[in-house]
């Protein structure tokens, strides 16, 4: 690291997003091929606190590139902070007793991350089944990387499991029309802000699903400041980033503390039917090319 | 003041690029404090140069001094005669090449001439770089930097993958001519302070690749490196400045200069 004095981000610099956002898909841990992070606690709590965001839904980077059971284990025990959700990874070999289920048999958390690709399953495959209907049937959402899967495979997924909460992170900057579909089609689908690279994909699809778009930094893969710029930046009105930025993610995962009282998982979500691109000055079709 | 020496303009064959017009370009410029973007299209990189390099000339016209053009050297398409007929064009502040993109090696015959004509019209070149390409690896940008020392050679993406950061600074501290570039879906904040502590702010540029990636990511991790004010300034700004100054020796860029001397410092003015 080098020494030269850092001139705070939230100084004028980056634009912060507002008080209480959610970072949705962070993890803690070092990563195998980079960057360079140190994956701490007290790294990760410095990142947030210079960025604004309050709590962070984490995984394991252990859970992801190890062992699920062992890095579930090493997430819980470094989760003290109160500003840390935990995020189990959940495989599909591993239903009973590994760190996913509470001793009475019930899912213990309300977002499970899924590493189908990094951990040699595809979403679609019968082994499959059982986990994501018993995280279906108590209400919880799942996580997932584009790259660790593929739109067919959530469009599969999707329609098997039709009240089953999807969250798809990581979506790079070639995959806007796909997502859009996604979103179109499938009501319980969401994407996080995490690497949406497509130049203005945020307020593309945003303006389209202001309830379907949830702050994450993707963290530490990614650069926990691109996902900040993205939404301080944005020309998006104050409501629809606060929705991205928190009321999203509250609404679906449940976190107590939403302003409007709307706590709990929210199985009223539909999608839109029409585009709704003429929002806040933006002509009707311009973007969507 | 921020200036963003890597950016396209238009659609790509690929996948969907939304606002990738001037206005569009200009609007998110001003949101985020970009005073300045030298862009080439994306017709000129992916197809017809000469048509591209009109497109560009059409984007510079509308950007009233916010926008500047690379004129694209294609290797197969009259490559020298592309870059003569902008040389004195003061819409163009550079030569934009893709090795990758069109199958070709940097260091070829090809391009030599391209890199001369550069040199006489003080054009920075932006070249894309791909650690471990063939086209573009760093081998090739270490040939053309010691062939061209009066060059400057903006290394785009400054190689692009993780892996190659390393190889891409060492070669710029071998050769004073390389400017790094931090456009990249690999580019990272730490990454950014490696490159300064390596090679020095003063060569290190900032550059997004907007449209074809948002321009908040890039800009974004470039201020949240954790550098100096000076440092800073360097990369986002000065270095540019010096390139524009040097362009203008050959070219009037009465506009530009209009328009930059209308921002104020780059703390003052970054958002």
């Amino acid at each position: 690291m080098r020494s030269a004095q850092h001139a705070p981000v939230a100084g004028g610099v980056i634009p912060t997003p507002a008080r209480g956002t959610i970072d949705v898909d962070a993890a803690l841990g070092v990563l195998p091929r980079g960057p360079a992070v140190d994956g701490s606690v007290s790294t990760l709590l410095e990142h947030m606190d210079r960025l604004g965001i309050e709590t962070a839904y984490v995984s394991h980077t252990h859970a992801w590139h190890h062992d699920p059971y062992q890095g579930n284990t090493v997430l819980h025990s470094l989760c003290q902070s109160s500003r840390f959700i935990p995020v189990p990874t959940m495989h599909p070999d591993d239903l009973v007793g590994r760190g996913q289920d509470s001793e009475d048999g019930h899912l213990e958390a309300q977002l499970f991350r899924l590493c189908p690709r990094s951990h040699g399953y595809a979403l679609t495959e019968v082994r499959a089944e059982g986990l994501m209907r018993r995280v279906e049937a108590v209400g919880a959402a799942v996580i997932v990387a584009l790259d660790e899967t593929s739109w067919s495979d959530l469009a599969d997924l999707s329609r098997r499991f039709p009240a089953l909460t999807i969250i798809v992170g990581h979506l790079g900057y070639r995959e806007l029309r796909r997502a859009r579909h996604f979103l179109h089609a499938y009501p319980r689908g969401y994407i996080t802000t995490s690497n949406l690279s497509s130049n203005q994909g945020l307020e593309l699809m945003a303006r389209e699903f202001p309830d379907r778009v949830l702050f994450g930094t993707g963290y530490p893969l990614r650069d926990p400041h691109e996902s900040v710029g993205l939404l301080g930046w944005s020309s998006l009105a104050p409501e629809t980033q606060s929705a991205v930025a928190r009321e999203n993610v509250r609404r679906i995962l449940g976190l107590m503390g939403a302003e409007d009282g709307q706590c709990g998982p929210d199985h009223l979500s539909t999608p839109r039917t029409q585009p709704s691109l003429a929002e806040e000055g933006t002509a009707p079709g311009r973007g969507w090319g | 003041m921020i200036i963003d020496l890597h950016g396209h303009g238009g659609p790509y064959p690929e996948f969907h690029i939304p606002m990738s017009d001037a206005r569009s370009l200009t609007e998110i410029m001003r949101r985020c404090g970009v005073a300045l973007l030298a862009l080439s299209t994306h017709q000129a990189i992916a197809c017809d140069a000469a048509a591209g390099n009109e497109d560009t000339a059409g984007f510079v016209d509308q950007g009233q001094g916010s926008l500047l053009g690379y004129c694209v050297a294609n290797p197969w398409q009259a490559p020298a005669q592309a870059v003569s007929q902008r040389g004195e064009d003061a819409r163009f502040l550079g030569v934009k090449i893709h090795p990758d993109l069109h199958k070709y090696p940097l260091s070829g015959r090809r391009y030599r001439e391209v890199f001369m004509l550069a040199d006489e019209f003080h054009m920075p070149v932006l070249t894309h770089t791909w650690f471990g390409s063939e086209f573009d690896g760093v081998e090739q940008v270490r040939l053309v930097a010691e062939a061209f020392p009066g060059v400057a050679i903006i290394v785009g993406h400054s190689g692009a993958l993780r892996a190659g950061f390393d190889a891409f600074a060492a070669a710029a501290s071998d050769h004073p001519n390389l400017l790094l570039e931090l456009s990249g879906s690999q580019m990272h904040s730490t990454v950014i302070e490696d490159f300064v502590g390596e090679v020095g702010a003063d060569r290190v540029v900032f550059g997004s690749d907007v449209p074809f990636i948002d321009l908040r990511m890039s800009l974004a991790r470039a201020l949240g490196a954790r550098l100096s004010d000076d440092e800073r300034e360097a990369v986002m700004c000065s270095n540019a400045l010096q390139l524009i100054d040097r362009r203008a020796e050959v070219v009037d860029l009465r506009l530009v200069s209009e328009q930059l001397s209308n921002e104020t410092s780059f703390m003052e003015v970054a958002p």
